[in-house]
């Protein structure tokens, strides 16, 4: 199973969405390149099969800049452990080596580049913004200080598979509703099936409750949107914007200044011990009810295990993303008592809204990034401007084509979801999977994170945990389990400031872009 | 047998099974089809599929062999230094003997995870960066700690007429280190020897921060990217491969293990007593 693969998990900086586009110094109509000349060492965190793909953007991009090296070395297919560990080391020198690393596995170093700068400039290698042949707005992630830091390829949205042919069996369809969700569980369950493959993971704990707690969270970005005289406010789109819930996009129409995230949830103007909260609680630990209760305890990186439970017809319906999509139809074919045929019909479907009257707006999915996690350190203006040439090489139609292409070619592209480069020509097979599916709008916001709003492995972070595990097991009651999370959160803040060095002045005065 | 040993046995050996069922499924699942694998996870591996083994090969055997030379190299190094230092602290007396050995020994406390960034700033200062010196010096400046410890403690213990007899034949300090401590020694190197080869040959992090090029890979290095693709699915690895490749580069520790276990326990017993 691909590691890299994490969604928004660390990623996940701290707060902050839809922030702005910074203003740029775009120099339009010129769309030669400058020549540069020099080393750059790309170090995400890859595998030995992505080594085709980098070594046919390198060979593109040579064309274009014969005097550029580009060394690409694969760090790590583990992200558990290794790639932090090599990436932190390398930002605790004064002279890192790598120049492109996956920023999102370290959040709080302070000399990352700032991508929404350049997203308007002229991309050399389209002749165009930059931003028209790449998706910036898929995802909006940044650090504490609002500065983009990270660039995902891919887009991936969170789905429920589900066993068709044992649904038709025992007379289900692919609920619509959360009442219809718990009756076809509650159905399954009778009939000797395990309902839900889950267990308590990123998959639950942060995917699951994102989207639960999204459909209450609404009105709070009025409290954290850019506000008259706020450092990103712009007139024309901040002034423009109205709150409407319907909207699946209206949060991504607005600029999101992350200090007043972090101000209200200190405040305790965002709080998770409302009622709306404990029904998300109570949500879950509903979900929880139709997991195996030996697997939901077992594993907190449980996807493969959860897989198997859905190939093997032992669990009918699977929560994962849009990755799984080129997977499970041949693993189906691969594992079938009849050659040539699956081993079951599946299907997908979004997470059912739940009915609750405090519901504010529909029902919207994860829609997060993955493929490459890119971002620069900043180094020295020559060598950022030569790195930034190369990633927008990258990041452009013809760049990403090359990449893809060496990985067709060696048979190693495995697409998680819709290439966010635009105009990159796939073949049917990897292209019209992804087309089948919808876009939802994107819950995983900061204002949803719950347990991502902690810096990752803090005290804070397993101190709520630890408060839901303990709801779940039935030893904290809800209103016990969401004060102490709600608690722990707004403690948390003091933590985030600390670590992203921000003065808390900017904490007691958003308006200022913090420094 | 009687009841209350059955008791204590029967648990014991549950917990034996128990520690052993990764190991068995990893030898299991190397001898199967990936994509079987995935279909039922528990299945017997039969009929056993031994191309596994063939694919582990050719992606890992320069890899190991590199590490095994690593090893060598850095084992031998770090022995000589040990051997040297720890009989000046065992045998020799000079001022500030006493305060120079335990500030050596003091460096045991520190974690290895604090050292990783200001040992990798050394390392660029040395220009060691992608070198298999920079695996090896460190792993020799490392590793002598813990055979100063072993051996000066095993070498205080050694009857000091031993030494001043053969001082009386003429023997100098050389002399004495390797005709007779050196050989009286054997189980505390092999100890240390083994001790430092576990820790060197399932490094992880160090190699990852010294080494970018494919080609001096250490084998946990190439294990860390081993994920070759299933020929028969497109979107996971093949995990009957891997499993080989885990199987495989698990063979030299029991080797090692195997042929000096008994020197191994003796070093460890020598050194729990008289240490």
């Amino acid at each position: 199973m691909k590691t890299r693969f994490r969604m928004t998990l660390p990623l996940c900086l701290m707060a902050g969405a839809l922030l702005p586009v910074a203003p740029v110094s775009a120099a339009p109509g010129d769309a030669t390149p400058r020549q540069f000349e020099g080393e750059i060492v790309v170090a995400i965190l890859s595998s030995r099969t992505m080594m085709p793909g980098f070594e046919a953007v390198a060979a593109a991009y040579r064309q274009h800049q014969p005097n550029v090296r580009v060394v690409f070395e694969t760090k790590g297919g583990d992200a558990g452990l290794s790639y932090p560990t090599w990436l932190n080391t390398q930002l605790n020198t004064p002279d890192p080596r790598p120049d492109v690393v996956s920023t999102n596995y370290n959040r709080n170093y302070s000399h990352y580049v700032d991508l929404d700068f350049y997203r308007q400039m002229i991309n050399p290698y389209s002749g165009t913004p930059w931003e028209d042949v790449f998706d910036f707005d898929y995802n909006e992630v940044r650090n504490a200080r609002g500065q983009r830091i990270t660039l995902g390829t891919q887009g991936v949205k969170v789905l429920w598979y589900y066993n068709r042919t044992r649904f038709a069996e025992l007379g289900l369809e692919a609920p619509e509703t959360w009442t219809e969700f718990l009756e076809a569980c509650a159905r399954i369950k009778e009939a000797g099936y395990t309902p839900i493959t889950l267990s308590f993971g990123l998959r639950f704990h942060q995917w699951l409750a994102e989207i639960l707690f999204d459909q209450f969270s609404r009105p709070y970005v009025k409290k954290i949107r850019a506000q008259t005289g706020d450092w990103l406010y712009e007139p024309g789109r901040d002034g423009a914007w109205t709150y409407d819930p319907e909207d699946p996009d209206n949060d991504r129409r607005v600029n999101i200044n992350t200090m007043r995230l972090l101000k209200a949830v200190a405040d305790g103007d965002i709080r998770f011990d409302t009622p709306e909260f404990l029904e998300v609680l109570r949500a879950l630990k509903q979900v929880q009810s139709f997991s195996r209760a030996d697997f939901f305890l077992v594993s907190p990186t449980d996807f493969t295990d959860s897989y198997n439970l859905f190939l093997r017809e032992d669990a009918l319906i699977h929560l994962d993303t849009t990755r799984l999509i080129p997977a499970l139809e041949s693993d189906l074919r691969e594992i079938s008592d009849t050659p040539g045929q699956p081993r079951f019909e599946w299907g997908f479907f979004d997470t059912p809204p739940l009915e609750s009257p405090m519901v504010h707006g529909p029902a919207r999915a994860v829609e997060s990034i993955a493929g490459e996690y890119l971002g620069v350190i900043r180094k020295n203006e020559r060598q950022t401007e030569r790195v930034m040439d190369f990633l927008m090489f990258w990041l452009s139609p013809e760049g990403y084509q090359a990449y893809v292409d060496g990985l067709i070619a060696a048979g190693q592209f495995r697409p998680s979801g819709e290439i966010l480069v635009r105009g990159v020509n796939l073949p049917a097979e990897f292209s019209v999977p992804f087309s089948r599916v919808p876009r939802s709008g994107n819950a995983e916001i900061p204002l949803n994170w719950i347990f991502l709003l902690p810096p990752p492995g803090s005290s804070e972070t397993r101190a709520s945990l630890n408060a839901l595990q303990r709801y779940l097991a039935g030893q904290l009651s809800e209103e016990a389990a969401a004060a102490r999370i709600q608690a722990e959160l707004q403690a948390s803040v003091e933590r985030i400031l600390r670590m992203n060095q921000i003065n808390p002045f900017f904490l007691r005065h958003p308006q200022f872009k913090p420094e | 047998m009687k009841p209350h040993t059955l008791k204590l046995l029967l648990p014991l050996g549950l917990l034996l099974v128990l520690a052993f069922v990764p190991v068995l499924l990893m030898v299991s699942m190397s001898f199967r089809r990936s994509v079987d694998i995935f279909a039922d996870y528990w299945a017997l591996p039969f009929p056993l599929y031994l191309e596994n083994y063939a694919g582990a090969a050719q992606a890992l055997f320069v890899p190991a062999l590199i590490t095994m030379l690593v090893c060598a190299v850095s084992i031998v190094g770090l022995l000589l230094l040990s051997v040297m230092a720890a009989y000046a602290f065992g045998r020799l007396q000079f001022f500030g003997r006493d305060a120079l050995y335990f500030s050596v020994i003091a460096l045991l406390m520190i974690p290895g995870i604090i050292l990783l960034t200001p040992n990798y700033v050394l390392l660029n200062a040395l220009g060691l960066r992608d070198s298999l010196w920079g695996l090896i010096l460190f792993y020799v400046a490392g590793g002598q700690i813990i055979g100063i410890f072993f051996l000066r403690n095993f070498f205080r213990e050694l009857p000091a007429e031993l030494f001043e007899s053969s001082r009386m034949d003429g023997a100098g300090e050389w002399q004495n280190l390797f005709h007779i401590a050196l050989p009286l020694s054997r189980p505390v190197l092999i100890t240390v020897g083994i001790l430092t080869f576990l820790g060197f040959y399932n490094d992880l992090i160090w190699p990852m921060l010294v080494i970018s090029d494919s080609r001096k890979e250490t084998l946990m290095l190439a294990l860390l990217h081993f994920n070759p693709p299933d020929p028969e699915t497109s979107a996971r690895p093949d995990l009957g491969v891997q499993a080989a490749g885990y199987v495989s580069a698990s063979i030299p520790i029991l080797v090692v293990f195997w042929f000096c276990m008994k020197a191994y326990l003796q070093g460890i017993t020598a050194g729990a007593i008289k240490g």
